[in-house]
């Protein structure tokens, strides 16, 4: 191990694109040993992206990096895990079909090879022995896809710490976990940083960062803002760095408007092939339901089920005064329904179209000249119209989706659905991977059309934003409501975790 | 309109130009290819050649093929080498065209090309290309072995030529007889009769004529119809009153696999292909006579290759020639179409067609039969003129008082007899 | 900025009439080389009747292609609308009935591929691999050994009435109207674009699809009717290579062979006529039929490159 103090990892003048988006502008960074660094910034600051350049995961577009005072350049995530750097992702890092031992040791079975053969009992023993070690209370030889969330993020801890790495990377693991579990990942992070490894901790959390933390640095586009030390921790000041401009009240909406009585969209006790069990929900006028939960919790589900995307085995979704039935998409679309999916690129918008084949795709009866003959001046107007009212960045409407930021493209996909006279929009993760001053305006927009009497679901993985947008939040875990919250009740967000897990 | 002026002034311009370079290359190339002839022609009556050149104006064939093969390409060279300069016709060819569409487009580009005739041997589309011809005022011959059903009573339509399927029974049984006639013996004999199972006319009449010859040879009497026999979808036996083994084999595909187990039996000692069955079966059956220490005579339709020169000349384990016996279609279509459009152009068209006002049908030279290695060697050497005919001979069917009657007899006169006597000497 | 909108502007309008261009200019070139015999009325009345038949079959196929689905069964489609009609005509001796006759089987069997495609939930691409294997066999058991020879005096009398020309500007009118002027058009692309999206905005994918098959149904047909006037004989190689000259016709026209944003109704006409102009004039130049595959192999290379080529900026469909 390093001696305390020295520098590890240096990162000098990083750049790393995707197509034209810059996800990381000309970074530098060092990381010392004995030290647990935050890195924080809003949602595609590029905190996750410097991180896992450097342990091989990704490779970046320029500059060059320094591991123990030598160049580094990993070709693979295992290379780095070799040498000592290793993460913990975000996402699901762990194969279900498998046993924990051979998730633990995947990649590395090697370990326990007997010519072309692999001593199996050698390796649950082995990984059973680490989990031990480590505190973590899992049977290695069990099949892994039958463990919880959290016992799997423990899982890849495991895997992380058995490699005795000098530099772990914690991305975004604590909100899976619960307070026993934090606790112990905390433990293991600051036993590392005392034996004179690093770590990099990533997470949304202020408070947490702020208590576990040695020092943080900040992200905001792809540039470092600034580096505080644990003595000059300030909430407000933090923020600040991360949104770049002092964060007032009306970055979520700020008032309490009401909501009417009538209901526009309700299921009834809706069965999915997957996720929903007797599913219930109901969609006032004016409203923003906000419906949280983790990824898996089945809430995008939802969001397809009640546009009628997802095949509705039981109960039935309906809409609009009479009570229609919504039994495929034509029929919501028909009723004034709208859906944004979180799969944007995918399911919501056409990439390699242009702007105006996408934002007129609604719009077709409303430009009709004669006939079922289209206006091409009308629908010019029309798309012109949208993109004026959104403030859409773009060259001309004629231009490809492809070249506009992640922001412009959900503002294509808002213009599709605001354009076609959507009063009832569902709207999953509608700021996913958008940048900070983008989202303010998508915020705004989200609170105007409430303001218009338009009814909006909005289904978020962020609890800040769910916390701050709606008139009523629905946690849910497992394809259950487990929680109801409503906005006069000022919800935190710690009290919702606790429903979520 | 301005513009459209400039613009053909401008093409004018470049036309007048081009048109300038092209005659000065043209009459160097043509003053080269006269020399380039007459030198090469020094052997034989050089003075008369070139003349000949002289008197004939220059004209241009354009020829759908249906296939560049072998057959096509040894074509291609003596048109383009010895008939083209002969009798000063230039020759365009056209890719391999399988429909009429195609075919139809390539007349038709020809035309815009500064064609003056269409030869096809494209058979299903004669007739409608016969049509097209006359749309664009093109003297046209169609090579078919089935006459002309459409359009016959069409000006510029001057016959269709080919030999009838009828040659092919003729060649058949003529090879056969030679083969096994002379020597008294009793065989077991194989056909295969190919496609004449769909309707393929040379291969029905290749069969029903080695059937015949078969008849005549051993005297017997069949049980079922002749033409019943050959036209069959299955193999089939041809029972007969002297109980000779004779067997018809109908497809085209896979015959090695198809056909080994038969000779495999040691039954038959006579093979008959109607169509190239030596490229497909030649292994197999020299593998049967070793293995069963037997001769088995191997009768096939065949092109002059050196694949087939080498079968003819050498000999088999048995220590007989490999191939007894085969039968070779001949070109002559080719030569008499090139001929009577030749003559047409030259303004003698009502020769070229019936009296009745119809096309004429020239079926020319019957298929070659050949049971010799002696013949086969003369027919096919190197020296000898594409489809036997002279440039002298050409030149003797050209002019005003020649009938396509003459072309035909001509053709019919090739036979390998006559062939062997005119050219051993 | 104000120069760069104006180019992108621009650009937009050069990558549309890219392949048009490129047509005209191709003319002008022959025109020029040959001394102006190349473009003597007569002679690109024919070139542009030799391209009817391909470009009245590949207008209909833009309607498939533009939703990002390959359908290669068109050619034996063709083949078998034009055997049937063709045994019609020689059953009643009615032009009509021949008419009648290849529309409804156009139509009919481009329907039952869509309604195949969607009900096996199989994509177009296999199940058109499929059917042209099964069509062309159903054909050749129509056909048995025989070809059908029309009766030259109706087929020439329709060619003389200019019959193929009117079918396709007729069908060329109408694909337009439909593709470019009304919704249909736009939903079609835009499933191109990317299906599921479209399926998320309400244009139902089977529904739109069988309605794509339709109307290149219907092109089948004429073109069949076009087929039968111009070969008067019916064998069983009628059309084989129209499939492949369909698709070669939408690229070099300058469509993509995936669909989405840049699908037009004029792609396949420019496209087949660029590739008569190509064997007229080469062969009017005297190029030999043994290097002409090659020349037009590679200014087919370089017409493809250069109608598929466009700035970044706008539309394609794999971006």
């Amino acid at each position: 191990m390093p001696n305390k103090g020295e520098v590890v990892l240096e990162v000098k003048d990083m750049c790393k694109y995707f197509g034209v988006t810059v996800a990381l502008d000309h970074v530098n960074f060092t990381l010392k040993s004995g030290e647990v660094r935050g890195l924080i910034g809003e949602n595609g600051s590029g905190k996750s992206t410097v991180s896992s350049i450097a342990a091989g995961m990704q490779k970046a577009s320029s500059g060059e990096m320094f591991y123990l005072g030598k160049p580094w350049a990993p070709s693979t995530a295992l290379e780095a895990q070799k040498e000592g750097i290793c993460m913990i992702v975000q996402e699901a890092g762990t194969i279900p079909s498998i046993p924990v031992a051979d998730n633990i040791f995947l990649g590395h079975e090697d370990l326990f090879s007997f010519g072309p053969f692999v001593n199996h009992p050698k390796m649950v023993a082995a990984a059973q022995a680490l989990l031990d070690e480590l505190g973590i209370g899992i049977d290695a030889s069990v099949v892994t896809g039958r463990l919880d969330l959290q016992q799997c993020k423990l899982i890849e801890i495991a895997k992380a710490m058995y490699w005795k790495p000098k530099i772990l990377v914690v991305d975004e693991t604590t909100t899976a976990l619960s307070q026993t579990g934090r606790e112990l990942l905390y433990k293991l992070m600051r036993r590392l940083a005392d034996e004179g490894g690093s770590v990099m901790f990533i997470s949304h959390d202020l408070d947490e960062m702020m208590t576990q933390c040695d020092a943080v640095t900040v992200l905001r586009d792809g540039h470092i803002i600034g580096s505080l030390n644990k003595d000059e921790f300030d909430g407000d000041v933090m923020k600040k760095m991360m949104v770049g401009r002092e964060v007032k009240g009306d970055y979520y909406r700020s008032d309490m408007d009401p909501y009417g009585e009538e209901v526009v969209l309700k299921a009834d006790c809706i069965t999915t092939r997957r996720d929903l069990l007797c599913f219930d929900l109901e969609l006032h006028k004016g409203e923003i339901l906000g419906i949280g939960g983790l990824s898996e919790c089945g809430m995008h589900t939802v969001g397809k089920a009640l546009f009628g995307y997802e095949k509705i085995l039981d109960g039935r979704v309906t809409v609009g005064p009479q009570h229609t039935v919504v039994k495929d998409v034509e029929t919501a679309i028909k009723n004034g329904m709208a859906y944004t999916s979180k799969d944007r690129d995918h399911e919501s918008v056409g990439l390699p179209g242009s702007i105006r084949d996408n934002i007129a795709s609604t719009g077709y009866i409303k430009n009709l000249l004669v006939g079922p003959i289209i206006s091409f001046k009308k629908e010019k107007a029309y798309v012109e119209k949208e993109i004026t009212d959104l403030s859409l960045k773009c060259a001309s409407q004629y231009h490809s989706v492809n070249t506009l930021s992640g922001g412009n493209k959900q503002k294509v996909v808002f213009g599709k659905w605001i354009g076609g006279d959507a009063d009832i929009l569902i709207l999953d993760c509608p700021t996913r991977g958008i940048d900070i001053g983008v989202k303010a305006s998508m915020y705004q927009l989200i609170y105007k059309m409430k303001k218009e009497g338009r009814s909006i679901v909005l289904i978020s993985e962020e609890l800040p934003e769910l916390i701050g947008m709606s008139d009523r939040i629905l946690i849910m875990k497992d394809g259950q409501v487990t929680h109801e919250a409503m906005r006069a009740d000022h919800p935190t967000e710690h009290d919702l975790i606790e429903y979520m897990i | 309109m301005k513009k459209r002026m400039l613009t053909s002034a401008v093409a004018m311009l470049t036309a007048a130009s081009m048109l300038a370079a092209c005659g000065a290359t043209g009459s160097e190339s043509a003053a080269e290819t006269e020399s380039d002839t007459s030198s090469a022609a020094t052997e034989e009556a050089t003075g008369e050649e070139a003349a000949a050149t002289g008197e004939f104006e220059p004209m241009t064939i354009a020829y759908a093929t249906n296939a560049t093969d072998e057959v096509f390409a040894t074509m291609k060279d003596a048109f383009d080498n010895v008939i083209g300069p002969a009798l000063n016709i230039e020759f365009t060819y056209s890719e391999p065209l399988s429909d009429t569409g195609a075919l139809t487009t390539f007349i038709e580009n020809s035309y815009a090309a500064g064609a003056d005739a269409v030869i096809t041997n494209l058979s299903s589309s004669i007739d409608q290309a016969a049509g097209v011809c006359e749309d664009l005022g093109l003297y046209f011959v169609g090579i078919s072995s089935s006459d002309a059903v459409e359009n016959a009573d069409l000006p510029h339509y001057l016959s269709v030529a080919g030999a009838s399927a009828e040659g092919y029974g003729e060649s058949y049984a003529s090879v056969i007889k030679d083969v096994i006639g002379d020597d008294g013996e009793e065989h077991g004999i194989l056909i295969l009769s190919g496609a004449a199972a769909y309707g393929a006319t040379s291969f029905i009449e290749g069969t029903a004529g080695s059937l015949r010859a078969l008849e005549e040879v051993y005297g017997l009497t069949y049980t079922e119809d002749i033409d019943t026999l050959a036209t069959t979808a299955t193999q089939i036996d041809a029972e007969n009153d002297k109980g000779i083994k004779i067997t018809i084999f109908p497809g085209m595909a896979d015959l090695a696999t198809n056909v080994s187990p038969l000779l495999q039996t040691g039954e038959y000692d006579v093979v008959v292909g109607t169509t190239n069955i030596y490229d497909s079966l030649g292994v197999a059956v020299n593998e049967v006579e070793e293995a069963l220490d037997m001769d088995i005579k191997f009768i096939t339709r065949a092109t002059f290759n050196d694949a087939i020169s080498a079968a003819f000349n050498g000999t088999d384990s048995q220590g007989s020639p490999v191939i007894d016996g085969m039968v070779c279609n001949g070109t002559y279509e080719n030569v008499s179409a090139v001929i009577m459009l030749r003559n047409a152009f030259d303004g003698n068209v009502d020769n070229m067609r019936d009296s009745d006002g119809t096309c004429s049908r020239v079926p020319g030279m019957i298929p070659l039969a050949i049971s010799s290695v002696e013949d086969y060697n003369t027919l096919s050497s190197a020296d000898i003129p594409y489809s036997f005919v002279t440039t002298e001979d050409i030149l003797s069917l050209c002019g005003a008082d020649v009938t396509w009657q003459d072309i035909d007899e001509f053709g019919a006169s090739l036979t390998t007899e006559n062939i062997v006597a005119k050219f051993s000497a | 900025m104000q120069s760069t909108l104006l180019k992108v502007k621009e650009s937009r309008w050069t990558s549309r009439l890219l392949s048009p261009i490129i047509l005209v200019l191709l003319i002008l070139v022959f025109a020029i080389a040959t001394g102006g015999r190349f473009s003597n009325p007569r002679n690109l009345k024919m070139i542009l009747e030799q391209a009817l038949v391909v470009g009245t079959v590949a207008t209909g196929a833009v309607f498939i292609f533009a939703t990002g689905n390959v359908n290669i069964s068109m050619g034996a489609t063709t083949a078998l609308v034009t055997t049937i009609a063709a045994k019609a005509y020689m059953a009643t001796e009615s032009v009509p009935v021949m008419f009648l006759v290849a529309l409804v089987a156009g139509v009919i069997i481009m329907g039952l591929t869509a309604l195949l495609s969607t009900w096996l939930d199989v994509r177009v691409l296999y199940v058109t691999v499929v059917m042209m294997t099964l069509l062309s066999s159903i054909q050749m058991s129509i056909l048995g050994s025989a070809n059908i020879q029309l009766p030259y005096d109706m087929t020439s009398g329709m060619g003389d009435a200019n019959v193929p020309l009117i079918l396709f500007i007729v069908f060329f009118i109408i694909a337009t109207v439909l593709f470019h002027f009304t919704a249909l058009g736009r939903k079609l692309r835009y499933i191109g674009i990317n299906d599921v999206c479209a399926e998320l905005t309400g244009f139902k994918r089977s529904r739109y699809l069988l309605i794509a098959f339709l109307v290149a149904g219907v092109g089948v047909g004429f073109g069949a009717l076009s087929t039968i006037v111009r070969n008067g004989t019916i064998t069983t190689d009628t059309c084989s290579t129209l499939n492949m000259d369909c698709m070669l016709a939408i690229v070099l026209g300058g469509m993509s062979c995936f669909g989405g944003s840049r699908s037009n109704t004029y792609s396949a006409i420019v496209g087949a006529v660029m590739v008569t102009v190509l064997n007229n004039g080469l062969l009017m130049l005297g190029v030999s039929n043994t290097i002409l595959q090659a020349v037009r192999g590679v200014v087919f290379i370089i017409l493809v490159c250069a109608s598929q080529t466009r700035p970044q900026g706008l539309p394609s469909r794999d971006g």
